[in-house]
């Protein structure tokens, strides 16, 4: 077998990758459209865009000069974070009818008024400090969030408040002739009162948001298996068929071409046609506009590993586009034929879907299609950096399943060829 | 002299029903032009495809330089020209070149050196950088024999090279033929048009149907089956069938086709105006009555019965 004619056969297809805008839009085009969207729409990113801001409009009307008036409560208002990012957007408004016409025109989520002697109230014992929101509702949903939130802050500065009394009342029990230890069981008693649950709250998200980046990632090997599948079985259904339809079968085989070098050579120009593109998606994956992350370290002996498990899975694909190219006798045919039926299988074989989301028996069509195991293991390592204990056998498993489909693609070949040449 | 280049031994050949190759046999010898005539379906790519390597005979057996076609280094001296081009689309003329050039493992810049000197001879420079599906049908004819005639090979296969050429274009592929010949390569070839074969073959071999019905030079087939001339009647079209009776009753070798009758005869000074007198008799209108030398369309017509061309 000679190398000459094998490398001319990837540098004629690398040209064509190149030249025609389809080949651009299935190898590269296509499963980027669905990265993109996996990282704007199904995972999207968190941070600004992500948490609410609510739009909080403050009528201050109390002037008084005490340490907790109405200008703290708006700077505190102004600090609220909920995981790094603001809680509220503070707008100042010189009267309660000026601010609730803005509520009205939707332009607020919410309305605090603060009263004249706001910050007296606060430290007078006998006079009740008294606050009022009122709760915008933009949408159903919107004011649920909205009302949830400026409760839950007004009663959260409401316990300050009533800290700070139990303080001042703490404060003039000191000159009382009890004993210190009555003192504090006098303080703690009042702060019992005040607070008789100790709530901790925690926050608990899914796995899935928590970890971005590795679903990127796992999401990023996945538009390539993906790929591999609808384009591998479309460039192994229609390899011999091409050439027969363009007239260039006859020539081929008229040169010393053999037939090895032919199905070797064409093969390996597929084979670098999906990888160069695997390639392209895995580099704009990583890059900062998507942020998945993927770890190759070509030191590691299981991250190669993964890597041929993937080469597998290109290979596999094509393979089974070879026994794709003896239903149809027209590129038309076995093209529509290897896209759709790779499509459809990167949907059913948990490749791109999960699989949870599958009816049982389709979940059967995973378990028997090996293309799935070789993106599945494979992922697990470049993303996950685990694998499973079942490594080894997994590893017989993809690179016999590969040399069977190898084997029967060659034959199924060489029967068409044969076909095409002589009739 | 030497071996024979291509050395065909009963070859038949049968698509499912359809037996497109009976029984075929001949020899091409070293430096020869042996052309195959033939109408539509006679069979003529069918054989190029088998002395090219392409396709295997039903039955028969086929030596080319000394070996099977089947054999990679024996392709390795031969250049097909399929009769539809076989150009990839996505490339430029040049590099279809260059794809070719490497499986046959030649040296890109000798083969890229020997088709530019073609596109000058052609006087096609443009179209080396020209991506192939943007060409002319004719265009892509030309860069398909460039692509075959770039490559170094003993045995050139060229099925119906000229076709698709405009007439100055296909004198000059026949002028450059005839330089490879003077370089001693050998040609096979088939065609649809007399002329060019009696222009350029050494050979001729008449196929129809399948079969070989003759082979010689030109000259040889012209004294075997053609008279020393032909009268050409062209009655008014609605007179061709009664006058092609007339002067069957009177001449056995009349022959009709295309508006015209043809009546091949060994004294035209006597049965000329013969034949202007029967006709004249039977009222037929002529438009024209000429003598000419017979041509290998007038082999073709005796042998079949049929006319090759227009
Ligand atoms: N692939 C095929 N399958 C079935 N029959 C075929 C096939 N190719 C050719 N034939 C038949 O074989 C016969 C010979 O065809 P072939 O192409 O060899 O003729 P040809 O002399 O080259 O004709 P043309 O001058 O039109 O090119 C025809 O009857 C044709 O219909
Ligand atoms: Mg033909």
């Amino acid at each position: 077998m000679r190398i000459k004619p094998m490398v001319s056969f990837i540098i004629r297809d690398l040209k064509l990758m190149t030249r025609d805008k389809t080949f651009v839009f299935w190898l590269v085009a296509w499963p980027l459209i669905w990265i993109f969207m996996t990282a704007y729409i199904f995972v999207p990113p968190t941070g600004d865009g992500g948490t609410i801001v609510l739009n909080l409009g403050i009528v201050n009307l109390d002037s008084s000069q005490t340490p907790l008036n109405g200008s703290s409560l708006i700077k505190i208002l102004e600090e609220a974070e909920y995981n790094d990012s603001k809680l509220f957007n503070v707008k100042l408004y010189q009267s309660e009818e000026e601010a609730l016409r803005a509520l009205r025109r939707g332009e607020l989520d919410g309305v605090i008024v603060v009263p004249e002697g706001f910050g007296y109230a606060v430290i007078n014992p006998v006079e009740k400090a008294r606050l009022h929101a009122y709760v915008g509702s933009r949408t159903p949903e919107s004011a649920q969030i909205s009302s949830s939130i400026i409760i839950g802050f007004l009663e959260r500065f409401s316990e300050g408040v009533s800290f700070k009394m139990v303080e001042n009342a703490v404060n003039i029990i000191k000159w009382l002739p009890i004993s210190e230890e009555e003192k504090l069981w006098f303080n703690a008693t009042v702060q019992g009162i005040m607070r008789p649950l100790d709530l901790t709250v925690d926050h608990v998200s899914p796995e899935f948001f928590e970890d971005r980046v590795r679903t990127l990632g796992w999401y990023t090997i996945e538009a390539i298996g993906m790929m591999f599948l609808y384009f591998g079985f479309n460039s192994g259904a229609i390899l011999v068929v091409s050439e027969k339809e363009r007239g260039t079968l006859r020539k081929l085989f008229s040169t010393p071409l053999t037939e090895g070098e032919f199905l070797v050579g064409s093969f390996l120009s597929q084979l670098t046609t999906l990888l160069i593109s695997a390639l392209i998606l895995i580099l704009v994956g990583v890059s900062p506009a998507v942020g998945a992350r993927i770890v190759l370290d070509p030191l590691n002996p299981i991250h190669l590993l993964a890597v041929a498990f993937m080469v597998c899975g290109a290979l596999m694909s094509m393979s089974i586009g070879a026994l794709v190219s003896l239903l149809s006798k027209t590129v038309r045919g076995a093209s529509g034929m290897g896209t759709v039926l790779g499509l459809l299988l990167s949907f059913t074989t948990g490749i791109w879907f999960p699989l949870e989301w599958m009816p049982q028996p389709v979940r059967l069509l995973a378990v028997i299609f090996p293309p799935a195991w070789s993106i599945e293991t494979s992922r697990r390592i470049l993303v996950f950096e685990t694998f499973a204990e079942t490594l080894i056998l997994d590893s017989v498993k993809i690179f016999s399943s590969t040399a069977i489909l190898l084997a029967l693609a060659l034959l199924t070949y060489r029967i068409r060829i044969k076909q095409y040449a002589e009739s | 002299m030497g071996q024979e280049v291509v050395a065909a031994q009963g070859i038949s050949k049968s698509y499912n029903s359809v037996v497109a190759l009976d029984a075929v046999s001949f020899t091409v010898r070293p430096s020869e032009v042996y052309v195959f005539i033939g109408p539509n379906g006679a069979g003529k790519s069918t054989l190029f495809n088998i002395i090219a390597g392409v396709m295997k005979p039903t039955s028969g057996s086929i030596r080319v330089l000394g070996g099977s076609p089947f054999d990679p280094s024996t392709r390795l001296k031969i250049s097909y020209l399929p009769a539809t081009p076989p150009l990839y689309p996505w490339l430029t003329v040049m590099e279809n070149v260059d794809f070719y050039a490497s499986l046959y493992g030649f040296n890109r810049n000798t083969v890229r050196q020997e088709a530019k000197w073609l596109f000058e001879k052609l006087g096609v420079q443009e179209l080396a950088t020209r991506l192939s599906s943007k060409l002319s049908t004719g265009q892509m004819k030309l860069a398909s024999i460039i692509l075959s005639l770039a490559i170094e090979a003993e045995l050139l296969i060229l099925d119906e090279p000229t076709t698709a050429l405009d007439p100055a274009m296909r004198r000059s592929v026949l002028e450059l033929l005839r330089k490879k010949v003077s370089n001693r390569v050998t040609i096979l070839m088939a065609t649809h048009l007399v002329d060019e074969a009696e222009g350029l073959a050494n050979r001729v071999a008449i196929i129809d149907k399948g079969k070989l019905i003759a082979e010689g030079s030109a000259e040889e087939l012209k004294k075997l089956y053609a008279p020393p001339a032909v009268l050409v009647i062209k009655p008014v079209p609605e007179q061709v069938e009664n006058a092609s009776a007339v002067l069957k009753s009177r001449w056995g070798n009349v022959y009709s086709c295309n508006g015209e009758v043809h009546v091949h005869t060994d004294d035209p000074d006597e049965d000329l105006p013969k034949t202007i007198l029967i006709l004249g008799e039977k009222r037929v209108r002529m438009l024209s009555v000429s003598v000419v030398k017979p041509t290998l369309e007038d082999v073709f017509l005796k042998l079949t019965g049929r006319r090759l061309e227009e």
